[in-house]
């Protein structure tokens, strides 16, 4: 059979596809090889761990808030109509008959001098006088006593209603006269969230003075023991309402009353009121204070850290942060102030203390520090949580020890506490969700290995991390290609061929156009006949 | 020119030529002239109906269109997947002008026919040669049948017979000099009759007219679409033609300088460019691909006119690249040329767009 001739096509065109495909496939397998991923350190999150070992701390130490200190009787004796029921109410209370001085207390404010002393006061604050003859400075002082006497019964007694309201906020109300008339704090005028100390004149200072950190701790517990609390809404306004605009990492609670005052006085409005009051008086705490040597009385400081603490969850994540810093500092400032608490009072403080630290250890400030002390008060089950919560803490520090923990199930089961299984559940999901994480900032090559790393720390019967299921169901064709350059070089090689081909079709017609066949024939005509 | 007699006023001698096994039926030459005019119309349709592609060869008579089909055919031993099948004898002599030439040949697994567009079946495309004031219905119908069924279509030309001497001894052909305008006319018509032209009767305008002020109309989106391959035949003889003068530019330097055509040299395409500006235009307007070549089917001496090279040049390629596939979306030979030109004046080559440049050597390659 004859050659069969071809219309001529010049060699580039003819190479045109081959070559070009070729180099398509080659560019397309350096690109895959080239992922410029690399793994960079990703912390270790266990936010499941954390919650499961904050269970294990809700079961054996709840939140427990502390009432300020009954306050002081008189030094001397005091001339006046209610100075004998006060001085017998806190007989009662060193007793440990609280009941017996709400009777008493009760029947004095029932009785009419005891609505005159109100009336009076109450009067006195509301005309805004600074006369300091009605109501006496004297009686004043009582009122203010008497009351804070009774909120402490009351508070102690779980009660709830107007009485409570009274003998909360009256006090302060009454300290404000006293401020304005001169007779208490360091400067008249001043705000009652400063600490303001109101004590029986003539009588020497003492450490367990009556201020008005006594008067405010008492009303936030009093907020937080009533959670259903309502007031009117001009009150409401004027008690969320502010004149500064502190940055959230230095004023983090701020930042949660400004997200919460926006919702409807509905569910646990006492709260908010309670988060309100504590962002005055850390506000004022803080101010003038180094926060590594914050001064405040020990169960106000706990309060405070524990409502810091119940605000995190419902704050922003950038809030966060400053939050559990600024608790950090309240149990740091509770510590200090161990031997300022009366005896009946140590072992609430110790107990909210070691609620305090433990939950700083889940949070991943270091193993729990229970102080000796502390340790005095807690019995076998609190102890073995506290055990339980530093061989946690320990493990997730590192994701390998933590794997190496689960897969020895011996120290797992070692952790004294209601469901060892919980915990280990919830550190496969902590562990396969860090992995996944992993894997979808690591390199495409390596992809496959962590998802089946991630895969493998499940059991059956656990829940899929988001994180894992969203890289599975990944198929971005780029990352595919990037996890087999040799198929981005197949792909690269097929998918240019045709257009390639048809690219140098193109520029064959294109040449067609210009060559002369007629000169081609000729030429090789003349260079057969040479 | 003389008139010719009835085509088909009496049987041809001889019976039919044998057909090759594969080529369509084809009604048997020698009906009378209206029967020619419906097995034209037959033989198209047949051979659409078997699968062929149609092209058509168009160029007045004498050109060359015959010989170049033979030669294309003949080209056997270069071609071994085209078969030889004639429907009629093979014959160097021009076609008779009664006759309908068909040339099947088979290019791989695609079948193409060849039609040799001459003669009373075409008469439409040659007003000059027959006047056509009027619209035949028959010649109507099939120019319609061939012009929807074209695949590509071969335009002849005959550079000696346009530019050069009359023949010795013969009458001169008034076509001869006119062959631009009626290759014009040729694409008019079929642009007309491609896009559904309608001849109104009732209008006083002559056909002709109404022909190309519809054709004025159409949009550029409306050429047709299939490649125009436009063959200076006779290449062997053009040696001894002289490129007609130009008119004088005020630019031009030298505008008396003519010289002869040097077709193994000169670029056809450039060639066509200055010197068939009337062609070229109308290949530009009618027709999105075209491509110009030179040809011959056997060299002649130019003294003696005998046949002095039986070997055919440029037909194989030139007539190959009508049947090429497409296998996409191309650019039109307008738009390429117009990127050439500005390519040609980023390289500093744009003279050779203001006048013809000299030609290259055989052996630069």
């Amino acid at each position: 059979m004859a050659e069969r001739r071809h219309r001529p096509i010049g060699p580039v065109l003819r190479l045109l596809p081959f070559v070009g495909a070729l180099a398509a496939g080659v560019l397309a397998y350096v690109v895959a090889a080239r992922d410029p991923r690399r793994v960079v350190s990703i912390p270790f999150r266990s936010p499941a761990l954390a919650e499961e070992e904050r269970h294990w701390v809700d079961a054996v130490l709840p939140p427990r808030f502390l009432p300020a200190p009954m306050p002081p009787s008189p030094c001397g004796y005091i001339d006046s109509d209610w100075s004998d029921e006060l001085v017998e109410a806190h007989q009662y209370i060193r007793e440990g008959r609280t009941e017996d001085a709400g009777v008493v207390l009760s029947r004095y404010f029932s009785a009419p001098s005891g609505v005159n002393l109100q009336n009076d006061v109450s009067a006195a604050v509301h005309s805004a006088s600074t006369s300091f003859t009605s109501p006496s400075t004297t009686d004043v002082l009582g009122a203010v006593h008497l009351l804070q006497t009774w909120a402490y019964v009351l508070l102690k007694d779980n009660a709830t209603g107007p009485t409570l309201w009274r003998a909360l906020k009256h006090p302060i109300g009454y300290t404000d006269l006293l401020s304005r008339r001169g007779v208490v704090g360091p400067l008249r005028g001043e705000y009652t969230w400063s600490r303001i100390t109101i004590r029986w004149p003539g009588c020497d200072s003492t450490r367990e003075d009556l201020t008005t950190y006594h008067l405010y701790n008492n009303l936030i517990l009093g907020y937080l023991k009533n959670p259903e609390y309502r007031d009117s809404g001009d009150r409401r306004e004027r008690e969320f309402a502010r004149t500064y605009d502190d940055p959230p990492d230095v004023n983090p609670l701020l930042a949660v009353l400004e997200k919460r005052r926006k919702e409807p006085p509905e569910g646990r409005e006492g709260w908010r009121w309670a988060i309100s009051n504590s962002e005055r008086l850390i506000r004022k705490l803080t101010l003038h204070q180094n926060r590594d040597s914050l001064q405040a009385p020990p169960w106000l400081a706990a309060n405070l850290a524990q409502i810091l603490d119940s605000a995190r969850i419902e704050t922003d994540p950038p809030v966060v942060g400053p939050l559990l810093n600024q608790r950090d500092a309240m149990i740091t400032a509770a510590e200090h102030g161990e031997l300022d608490v009366a005896p009946e009072q140590r072992q609430d403080l110790a107990l909210a203390l070691a609620r305090l630290q433990l939950l700083r250890a889940i949070d991943g400030e270091g193993p729990p520090r229970v102080s000796p002390w502390i340790d005095l008060h807690l019995d076998s089950t609190q102890r073995s949580v506290v055990q339980a919560v530093s061989h946690a803490t320990r493990w997730r520090r590192d994701p390998d020890v933590l794997v190496a923990a689960l897969a020895n199930r011996a120290p797992t089961d070692s952790l004294a506490v209601q469901d060892p299984d919980a915990w280990s559940a919830a550190a496969r999901h902590d562990l396969s969700r860090h992995f996944a994480r992993i894997g979808a900032a690591a390199a495409s090559r390596e992809r496959g290995a962590w998802v089946r790393r991630a895969r493998g720390m499940l059991a059956a019967g656990d829940p899929v991390p988001p994180e894992l299921r969203e890289l599975e169901a990944d198929k971005d064709v780029v990352r595919l290609l990037q996890q087999y350059p040799p198929l981005a070089f197949g792909v690269g090689l097929v998918a240019s061929f045709p257009f390639l081909a048809y690219l140098a079709w193109l520029l064959g017609r294109r040449e067609a156009l210009w060559v002369s066949y007629y000169r081609i024939e000729a030429g090789e005509r003349v260079r057969q006949q040479r | 020119m003389s008139v010719s007699p009835d085509p088909f006023a009496s049987a041809p001698s001889g019976s039919p030529p044998a057909l090759a096994a594969g080529a369509a039926v084809i009604p048997p030459l020698g009906l009378n002239k209206k029967g020619s005019m419906l097995a034209g119309e037959r033989i198209l349709d047949e051979y659409k109906r078997q699968g062929y592609e149609l092209y058509l060869m168009a160029g007045i008579s004498g050109v060359g269109k015959t010989q170049l089909l033979d030669a294309y055919q003949k080209s056997s031993p270069y071609l071994p997947l085209i078969e030889r099948n004639a429907t009629r004898p093979a014959s160097v002599m021009p076609t008779a002008q009664r006759s309908f030439a068909c040339y099947p040949v088979k290019a791989g697994t695609r079948k193409a026919v060849f039609v040799d567009a001459s003669g009373e079946d075409f008469r439409l495309l040659y007003p000059l040669q027959r006047a056509a004031r009027t619209l035949p219905e028959a010649d109507a119908r099939l120019l319609k049948v061939a012009a929807d069924a074209l695949k590509g279509l071969v335009l002849v030309i005959d550079l000696e017979r346009l530019w050069g001497k009359p023949r010795e001894g013969g009458t001169e052909d008034p076509a001869d000099r006119h062959q631009e305008r009626i290759l014009a006319w040729v694409l008019e018509l079929l642009r007309w009759f491609y896009f559904g032209g309608q001849y109104d009767a009732e209008n006083a305008a002559p056909f002709q007219e109404q022909v190309t002020a519809r054709v004025q109309r159409m949009s550029q989106r409306q050429r047709l679409p299939f490649p125009v391959q436009v063959v200076f035949s006779k290449a062997d003889r053009l040696t001894a033609v002289s490129l007609p003068a130009r008119s004088p530019s005020i630019w031009a330097r030298d505008t008396s300088k003519t010289r002869t055509i040097f077709p193994p040299g000169d670029h056809p395409l450039l060639l066509a460019y200055h010197y068939l500006p009337l062609l070229y235009e109308a290949l530009r307007e009618n027709v999105r691909v075209f491509r110009f070549d030179f040809a011959h089917s056997i060299a002649t001496s130019l003294d003696s006119g005998a046949a002095v090279d039986e070997t055919p040049c440029g037909v194989e390629y030139t007539l190959s690249w009508l049947m090429e596939r497409r296998w996409g979306p191309e650019l039109g030979t307008g738009t390429w040329v117009r990127l050439q030109r500005r390519l040609d004046i980023l390289t500093f080559r744009g003279r050779r767009w203001r006048r013809l440049p000299e030609p290259r050597e055989l052996h630069d390659g």
